[in-house]
């Protein structure tokens, strides 16, 4: 079995007393692979990928997430900024801040209140900008920019936070066709220039089926299938997740 | 139906004690009281009530904000301002039609500036109207208070410049213990202002940002709070410099930073608070204009210009 950088133990999910996974979850995604969650709404992605943010939504049971495997219950905020960066689905942000600012602020956690954040036209936030094509923007607040650029523009912060694994939640919700093309286009770069491992909450399967190696469904808190892409959608129509079997 | 009870014994009650014998004799002081003077009321009260509490729910839900409410526009300012002039200027008494059709008139003029913002120049972003809404408010409101406050001269002292804000003739030895006390808190609101950024990207992207997104928002109320608290022990309220002088510094200099913004907020604020000083001190001596009265006079049209502009391009 190939290492695991997330691994999840009786893990049980909740918001206040609605839980959201009685029979707890027991995962693990394999190093060096994009893993997708995919299942309908309020099958518990989201959540899932907030509780790797060290969210309090996580109620019972342990995560171990990076390279140490570091349990997420033990973890101080600025070891898991080290471990977790995270483009979160409702993604509210200030909107007079300059783009290039906002890139300045993924090395908050490594500078801490008194550390001075690199300059703008410092050479990773350059070449991030480069691969992000974000270049001809930095100069415009958050509030000017598209929404596919501001979808690319979140991405590029979070992976300039340089942490061990992405979270990504419904980054394409919100795109037009070509928005969403650009928009994985920039991560499947991201992924062949580093050794960041990814996790996608998506509904876009198109994209699962051709770039993520590793697949967790879920169904009503459930995990259904979790395991290599390949061997899910050979037994599996894209469709069939989506079915409403209830009565 | 519980309501149409307390509906009908409303008007029974009061200072004077009515029966419902009483009312029905036309000859009687309680037939005219319960007749002339409750009942009209009691309908003003419902009428005024249902009207504010509609207009509240209606704004709510067409500017997309839950604070507002029937006054933010300034249309109230305006009527108010409006009824002022013709008390001080004109000398006729609140309750005339003089007044109302000078209230009217006033209300009407704000009225018809406002709807042709919102058809020229302001698209649905609701923020906008409010703010040019707020700053219209703040104007007419000042030069309110600035006329009744030059009319009733006698009448404005103690605890009551306290509402209007006011510039004190404090001695050095306070001065200095003033800024003794502020400048390390401004200097951790600055410190903490790459927070304030990260903390507007929500509290997921907060958390993986290193730090603990409720104890940081603690940490700013705890240290804002601090601050006004001890400045307004000096000044009382002074209106218009918190609301207009970021979103002005926003409109023109567009700072990369919130602590860009705030150095130059910072910066503009004093400047502008120490002209306004020496304006209300010039302008009538001896008499000394409240100082939130001129800050917003002479900052609210240059903001609402602002606004405007930023509107046009």
């Amino acid at each position: 079995m190939a290492p695991n950088f997330c691994q999840g133990t009786e893990v049980i999910l909740g918001h206040g007393r609605r839980v959201i996974t009685p029979q707890g979850l027991n995962f693990e995604f394999p190093s060096g692979k994009a893993t997708a969650l995919i299942g309908p709404n309020g099958s518990g992605k989201t959540t899932l990928l907030r509780a790797l943010t060290g969210d309090p939504c996580l109620k019972s049971g342990d995560i171990w997430l990076g390279k140490d495997r570091a349990s997420l219950r033990t973890l101080g905020l600025r070891g898991l900024s080290k471990l977790a960066a995270v483009v979160p689905q409702e993604h509210r942000y200030p909107k007079h801040l300059l783009l290039e600012e906002a890139l300045r602020l993924a090395f908050l956690p490594e500078a801490g209140l008194l550390g001075k954040l690199p300059l703008a036209d410092s050479e990773p936030i350059v070449e991030a900008c480069k691969q992000f094509r974000l270049s001809s923007l930095t100069k415009r607040t958050l509030g000017e920019l598209s929404t596919g650029e501001r979808q690319r523009a979140f991405l590029a912060r979070a992976f300039l936070q340089h942490s061990q694994v992405l979270l990504l939640d419904e980054p394409t919700n919100h795109l037009d066709p070509g928005g969403r093309a650009q928009f994985w286009n920039a991560l499947v770069t991201i992924r062949k220039k580093s050794s960041v491992d990814v996790i996608i909450s998506t509904h876009d399967l198109e994209f699962v089926k051709q770039h993520c190696e590793w697949v967790c469904a879920l169904k009503s808190g459930q995990i259904v299938y979790s395991g290599p892409s390949t061997a899910y959608w050979e037994s599996h129509s894209a469709s069939s997740l989506f079915e409403d079997k209830s009565p | 139906m519980g309501c149409l009870i307390a509906i009908a014994i409303i008007p029974f009650l009061g200072a004077e004690k009515i029966s419902w014998n009483e009312i029905w004799d036309p000859s009687s002081a309680a037939h005219r009281i319960f007749f002339e003077l409750r009942i009209p009321r009691l309908f003003l009260t419902l009428i005024v009530g249902g009207v504010l509490a509609s207009l509240g729910g209606t704004y709510q839900i067409l500017f997309h904000n839950a604070l507002a409410e029937p006054y933010v526009l300034g249309i109230c300012s305006a009527v108010t301002l409006g009824i002022g002039v013709a008390e001080v200027f004109l000398k006729v008494p609140t309750y005339s039609l003089t007044a109302g059709a000078i209230g009217f008139g006033f209300g009407g003029i704000a009225t018809v500036l406002l709807i042709f913002l919102a058809l020229s120049r302001v698209g649905d972003d609701a923020d906008e109207l409010i703010l040019f809404g707020m700053g219209l408010n703040f104007v007419l409101s000042s030069a309110l208070f600035l006329m009744l406050s030059y009319a009733y001269q006698h009448m404005g002292g103690g605890s009551l410049r306290w509402l209007f804000g006011q510039i004190p003739w404090a001695s050095a030895k306070e001065v200095a213990l003033l800024a003794a006390v502020v400048a390390p808190l401004l200097g951790l609101i600055l410190l903490f202002s790459r927070r304030l950024d990260a903390l507007a990207f929500g509290d997921t992207v907060a958390r993986t940002m290193g730090f603990h997104p409720a104890r940081a928002r603690a940490v700013f109320l705890a240290v804002s709070s601090l601050l006004l608290a001890v400045v307004v022990f000096f000044t009382g309220a002074i209106g218009f410099v918190g609301l207009v002088i970021p979103h002005g510094i926003r409109l023109v200099f567009r700072p990369s930073s919130s602590r860009l913004l705030l150095v130059m907020s910072m910066v503009a604020g004093s400047l502008f608070l120490a002209v306004s000083d020496l304006l209300s001190r010039l302008l009538l001596p001896p008499f000394e204009f409240p100082i939130g009265i001129l800050t917003t006079l002479f900052g609210g049209p240059v903001f609402l210009y602002l606004l405007w502009r930023k509107g046009t391009t």
